[in-house]
């Protein structure tokens, strides 16, 4: 999978929210890099957990919010930011394969 | 606050109303309320204004405490209110708002009276604590007030319970228009503990939120198990500090509960069940990861044992008590039970009732609507609305039974199954919705379903969706799903 540059990202990003979120009440609501789009109301919870998989899928990253401060990754360029750092291959982790399941997920 | 309230508040009125959300002015407007003597009736700005509207005129409420986060909105609240009101912004300015609203009164924070000389008040224990609104089958918000006693009542079982300290540390998930806030803040209080109020923008993913604040606490719909588990935020062990986890709202999936139990090796977990109008939760199932796998049904926690002091029965459409393991509708009565709805005395008849089966028996007893079973142990297993059990091509089919099935061909906890569709309040199929997955062969899970289900249960169509559309309580939206197929 190529790797997505962060202008990629944002467009990306900028684009589902504009297909999925939450824009009824304001269709020319102007989204941007600094948008944080809870705060504007474009996502709810669930909204927002659908992007991460989104972007999870569409360029191969591990979007780890586990220490991550929300007021962080609800802003369009935290998540984008968040998520290329997913990209990076962690040297401290073994790959996949091998990968001791410190988080496992479970099919809900 | 209280001061404030007193001061002008030109009538006697119960209630008082509270527009805030998740802010220091939205909690101290319910302390302050209860301080002045009265119930308060929470206001949410993230439903419909009409909806709000409507509320605040039900309630009668004349004295609203508005929080500076809702300033925006306000002004969409006061139109069209048709009663003169009072409002305090203990935090905020008001503005322009005097001008363009000349028939109300705004009090802001500089203008709100000191509090010296307040005393405790005199609060009668049938006086209302808070009035909720649900949603109404004739389409008006249904008022649910619930007075101190009923309150007070779970809070000291609670308390006890739990053997809560000062020590605590409780998670603050719930909208206050939804009731199981009231756990939050009052058994919090109640023992001196701190209250942490979960960010909005966390409330499904608040992994984080648990770990830097050591919560010892936690409450919360079943449906943020699923939301962490998606993002990956459950691993053995990640909520050390929690010493109690309460799962309230809707079912809770054996599934769900195992994993939050292996998050929180330390915590007790719980499946808690009641309906607004028993306050909070009347009924509770520990789960034990040994014994309790074996005791779910179709999946699914039981809902347990009632409340010391609380009563519960299972009854037959004729308002008799069902036998052990037989369906019937959800009965409650104790001091957690409140007496009726607000202002509402037509159904209040209906939904209060004495039973017909024990002449001696003088109490009311609420129907909940919801079908359980009792085992000969008491313990109460949920199995749907009486309003789920529905009629496929004439057979009675019980919707979980084919979710279940479903559950195991798929993987997902996240199925729901509505008769599909429906002439003369009867099915001629089912169909079921499906989330959580990011695919899903229909033909497969179709073909296991036939290897377990006649061929009535079979549903039709299984769509894949996104999230499962839910209700302001966080609650699955069915009704929304059958717009989907509606529309």
């Amino acid at each position: 999978m190529a790797r997505l540059t962060q202008d990629e990202l944002l467009n990306l990003i900028i684009q589902w929210v504009r297909e999925n979120g939450q824009t009824g009440e304001f269709p020319d609501q102007k989204i941007t890099a600094e948008t944080d789009l809870m705060a504007a109301g474009l996502l709810d919870s669930f909204g927002f957990i659908d992007l991460v998989l989104f972007l999870e899928a569409q360029c191969g990253a591990r979007i780890n919010l586990a220490e991550v401060d929300p007021g962080e990754f609800t802003v369009v360029m935290g998540l984008c930011n968040i998520a290329l750092a997913g990209m990076e291959p962690d040297p401290l982790q073994p790959p996949d394969d091998l990968a001791f399941a410190g988080a496992q997920p479970f099919s809900d | 606050m209280a001061r404030g309230i007193l001061s002008y508040e030109c009538e006697s009125n119960p209630l008082a109303a509270v527009f805030a959300y998740r802010s220091l002015t939205a909690y101290a407007g319910v302390l302050g309320i209860l301080a002045a003597g009265k119930g308060y009736v929470p206001l949410n700005p993230r439903f419909p204004v009409e909806r709000s509207r409507r509320m605040l005129q039900l309630s009668g409420c004349r004295v609203v405490v508005a929080g500076k986060e809702v300033l925006a909105r306000l002004p969409e609240l006061l139109n069209g209110a048709e009663n003169k009101l009072t409002v305090l912004l203990p935090d905020g300015d008001e503005g322009t708002l005097p001008e363009e609203y000349p028939q109300h009164r705004f009090v802001s924070g500089a203008e709100m009276p000191a509090g010296d000389g307040l005393s405790e008040p005199i609060v009668a224990a049938d006086a209302i604590a808070y009035l909720l609104f649900t949603s109404g089958s004739t389409g008006l918000p249904k008022g649910v007030p619930i007075q101190q006693s009923n309150v007070c009542s779970y809070v000291d079982y609670t308390c006890q319970r739990y053997a809560v300290t000062e020590a605590d540390r409780f998670s603050q998930e719930f909208d206050q228009t939804f009731d199981l806030s009231v756990h939050d803040m009052f058994v919090c209080w109640e023992r001196g503990a701190s209250l942490f109020c979960i960010p909005e923008r966390s409330v499904m993913a608040p992994a984080k939120f648990i770990r830097d604040n050591a919560l010892t606490m936690w409450f919360s719909v079943p449906s943020v198990i699923g939301a962490l588990a998606r993002l990956r935020l459950l691993s053995a062990n990640c909520f050390p500090s929690l010493r109690y986890s309460l799962f309230c709202g809707e079912p809770l999936p054996a599934k769900y509960a195992e994993a939050w139990q292996e998050a929180a090796p330390g915590s007790v977990v719980e499946n808690l069940y009641g309906p607004t109008e028993a306050t909070i939760a009347i009924t509770n199932y520990r789960w034990d990861k040994a014994r309790s796998p074996g005791e779910c049904v179709n999946g699914i926690v039981p809902i347990g044992w009632i409340f010391e002091g609380q009563s519960a029965r299972a009854i037959t459409p004729e308002l008799k008590a069902a036998t052990a393991g037989e369906a019937g509708e959800l009965c409650l009565s104790g001091s957690q039970v409140t007496r009726g709805y607000w202002n509402d005395g037509e159904r209040s008849k209906t939904q209060f009732v004495r039973l017909t089966d024990d002449p001696e028996d003088a109490r009311h007893w609420y129907r909940t609507g919801d079908l359980v079973r009792q085992d000969e142990r008491g313990c109460l297993f949920y199995v749907g609305r009486t309003d789920h059990q529905v009629k496929i091509r004439g057979h009675r089919v019980e919707l979980q039974e084919i979710e279940e099935v479903i559950r195991k061909a798929c993987g997902s906890a996240q199925v729901v199954s509505v008769p599909w569709p429906v002439r003369n309040g009867s099915g001629d199929g089912v169909v079921a919705f499906v989330s959580g997955l990011e695919s899903l062969d229909q033909g497969q899970v179709m073909e296991y379903c036939s290897d377990f289900l006649p061929d009535y249960m079979v549903p039709k169509r299984i769509y894949l969706l996104g999230e499962m559309p839910l209700n302001v309580n966080g609650k699955i939206d069915r009704q929304k799903l059958v717009q989907l197929l509606e529309g």
